[in-house]
């Protein structure tokens, strides 16, 4: 029943995020008419979605859940106490951390799908048109992106006892990142999630119909994919080490 | 049957029981044929070690006090002669009780008389007085 | 004739930076019986039974629990399936309720009773809806406790389970004790209430400073252990007393007092041979034991 703890222990802020994501595109969409930012010209409806849900504010928000999730484990057990409960039990500390990850990674992908449903199914009773295989595409990035970032607060929550800490640790780390992979030096080596899950400036992505198009980048999502599962290796072997 | 033990008397509990369980066989209390409490009972009863019952009840039985009936328990063997020694048991209590009374009549207190019979009883050969 | 060992440490160590929590400390539990584990706060407890199940990395030495190597991550995990542990926190998860967590504990064990669980949930009162968080620190104790219980394990290391327990809940603790003892549940058992073990234990560890300092068997002792106390015309001086047996003098004026650990008869044949005005000779409980024990430590 390892899985069970896993989800109640994420339970609610799976909950509030998957509702605020929701939420937040089931507005988007009825109020596509008000909520359209002022711009210079006339927003096509595509490009009203993108710059709302795909590079805006949605996707800061799913960011940050996304590496909230990571948050937890046997450390924070610590605080809590009941560490020597949980482990006292005939279970190793990887199939532990194993259950954990496998259990977060389903919900953000979860969270990551959302809008790749609600946007195209929602869009066309408010008069619009959102293509399925672009959500769906964007969706497929987001949810490897957020697998990433999932990781990246799974990690922090190794290294960091206390709730709070582990989370404040992981949201910083995650501001130095963005700032530091807009500077040309870095991004020539580092891939930056931001832009991957959005599209700007990659080759898979058209600036004037606000469309994916080509082939995405397998390469660059397998790479992550690679450091997801480095990450939670990594998480396996700390954690072993570690003193309860 | 009840029993009271006391874990700091300077006596392993095991013999405590085997001694009230033979004071009860010999002043009548326990009659021969009557069964003793399983030793699981005793034990949770007791709040003791299962190990303790155990033990008292192997030696009772090995001296000849007990008979343990394999599948229902421990019973009372009473057959040997016993009223003689029961009978001294009695004569010994009443002298027991005339002189602890005339040693509270001299004014020694409760605690005094039980520290005499101690050491008495730890050096019989002794033969220093204790004041 | 003591039975197989269930618990056996080498030189077992636990350094924390220069603090050393356990030092080599040689422990040996034997199963079919209560052990009892005494030690004041910080003597190095919690540290040796969380070495033991794996929880915590011992610095040097080594252990086995239940005939397993403890820095065996598998084979500690395959003795864990027979050992029931209720810790010194005894928190639990709060988010899930009475009946949940049962259910969730009952998933790992094989030897889960379930006409004891019921019993227990009954004779403890607790309530099957209610959220754990909600329980007060005695409902708790008692679940943690049930959750150890309803099981027929091949140990169970219960540290400091007497805490926030009433004293009519104390005896129901001990009993049970008492009763997996029986059923032939080696019972390895920390507690600061010594009378408490003095009735139910066979056999006392006792952790001082992260050392074993003795390792008495209750019987034995108290058929050998005496407190004998004399006194004298004029102070006598402490090398007299330095016999075989001996321990834990104290001289007072023209008192003397000292347990005598074997041979009391001859000890005390001794130092009447000193010509004493007064020798008392009584039991010795537990706790002055311990007491005079740790104190040597100091």
């Amino acid at each position: 029943m390892l899985w069970y703890k896993a989800w109640r222990e994420s339970q609610a802020r799976f909950l509030l995020s998957a509702g605020t994501i929701a939420g937040l595109c089931v507005a988007f969409v009825v109020f596509h008419r008000e909520g359209a930012p002022v711009a210079d010209h006339a927003q096509t409806y595509a490009e009203y979605i993108w710059r709302i849900v795909y590079k805006g504010y949605l996707r800061e928000l799913f960011v940050l859940l996304a590496l909230l999730l990571g948050v937890g484990g046997l450390l924070r057990e610590r605080d809590y106490g009941t560490a020597p409960f949980t482990l006292a039990l005939p279970v190793s500390r990887w199939h532990l951390l194993a259950v954990r990850a496998a259990v977060g990674i389903v919900e953000v992908t979860i969270l990551s799908l959302l809008p790749a449903v609600i946007l195209p199914a929602l869009s066309p009773l408010m008069g619009e048109v959102y293509p399925w295989s672009q959500a769906w595409q964007f969706g497929l990035l987001w949810s490897i992106g957020g697998a990433f970032l999932f990781s990246m607060g799974f990690l922090a929550s190794i290294f960091f006892a206390g709730e709070y800490t582990a989370a404040v640790v992981a949201v910083l780390a995650m501001l130095s990142y963005s700032v530091a992979v807009e500077l040309p030096v870095v991004e020539r080596y580092v891939p930056d999630v931001h832009d991957l899950m959005s599209g700007v400036g990659m080759p898979y992505f058209r600036l004037d119909t606000y469309h994916l198009v080509g082939p995405l980048p397998w390469t660059t999502l397998g790479g992550l994919l690679l450091l997801v599962g480095s990450s939670f290796a990594l998480a396996g072997r700390l954690t072993q080490r570690q003193d309860f | 049957m009840i029993f009271s033990l006391n874990p700091s008397a300077g006596q392993p509990l095991y013999l405590q029981l085997m001694q009230q369980i033979r004071h009860a066989v010999e002043t009548g209390i326990l009659q021969h044929g009557d069964p003793l409490p399983g030793i699981r009972t005793l034990a949770e009863e007791l709040v003791i070690s299962h190990n303790t019952v155990a033990k008292a009840y192997s030696e009772l039985a090995h001296e000849g006090l007990l008979e343990l009936r394999h599948g229902s328990g421990a019973y009372v063997n009473a057959k040997r002669i016993r009223k003689l020694h029961s009978e001294k048991v009695r004569l010994a209590r009443r002298r027991v009780q005339i002189l602890v009374q005339s040693l509270r009549q001299d004014g020694l207190s409760d605690e005094e008389i039980h520290r005499l019979f101690e050491a008495e009883l730890f050096y019989a050969d002794s033969k220093l007085e204790t004041t | 004739m003591p039975h197989s060992l269930v618990i056996e440490t080498h030189e077992l160590s636990k350094r924390y930076g220069s603090f050393e929590a356990v030092r080599s400390l040689n422990l040996r539990v034997s199963g079919q019986r209560i052990t009892g584990f005494l030690g004041r706060n910080g003597a190095g407890k919690s540290t040796t039974i969380k070495m033991l199940l794996g929880m915590t990395h011992p610095t040097s030495g080594t252990g086995t629990i239940l005939g397993q190597p403890i820095d065996d991550n598998k084979a500690n995990r395959e003795a864990r399936r027979q050992i029931a542990y209720v810790g010194e926190d005894k928190q639990l998860y709060g988010y899930m309720t009475v009946e949940q967590l049962v259910r969730f504990t009952k998933s790992f064990y094989a030897d889960w009773l379930p006409d004891i669980e019921k019993r227990l949930l009954k004779q403890y009162q607790l309530p099957l809806d209610r959220k754990v968080k909600a329980l007060s620190k005695g409902m708790r104790t008692k679940l943690a406790l049930l959750l150890a219980f309803a099981r027929r394990p091949e140990l169970l290391i219960l540290d400091e389970p007497s805490e926030g327990l009433d004293p009519v809940s104390m005896e129901e603790l001990l009993q049970t004790l008492v009763s997996a003892a029986a059923d032939g549940t080696a019972v390895f058992f920390s507690s600061h209430q010594i009378a408490e073990v003095e009735r139910v234990a066979e056999q006392v560890c006792m952790l001082d400073h992260g050392n074993l300092v003795a390792d008495l068997s209750l019987d034995h002792m108290r058929q050998e252990y005496r407190r004998i106390t004399a006194g004298f015309r004029s102070e006598p001086s402490p090398e007299r007393f330095h016999i075989p047996g001996v321990q834990h003098m104290h001289a007072r004026g023209r008192q003397v007092t000292f347990v005598a650990t074997q041979n009391a008869e001859t000890v005390v044949a001794l130092v009447r041979s000193m010509e004493p005005v007064s020798v008392e000779v009584t039991p010795i409980s537990l706790r002055e034991v311990f007491l005079e024990t740790v104190k040597e430590g100091t």
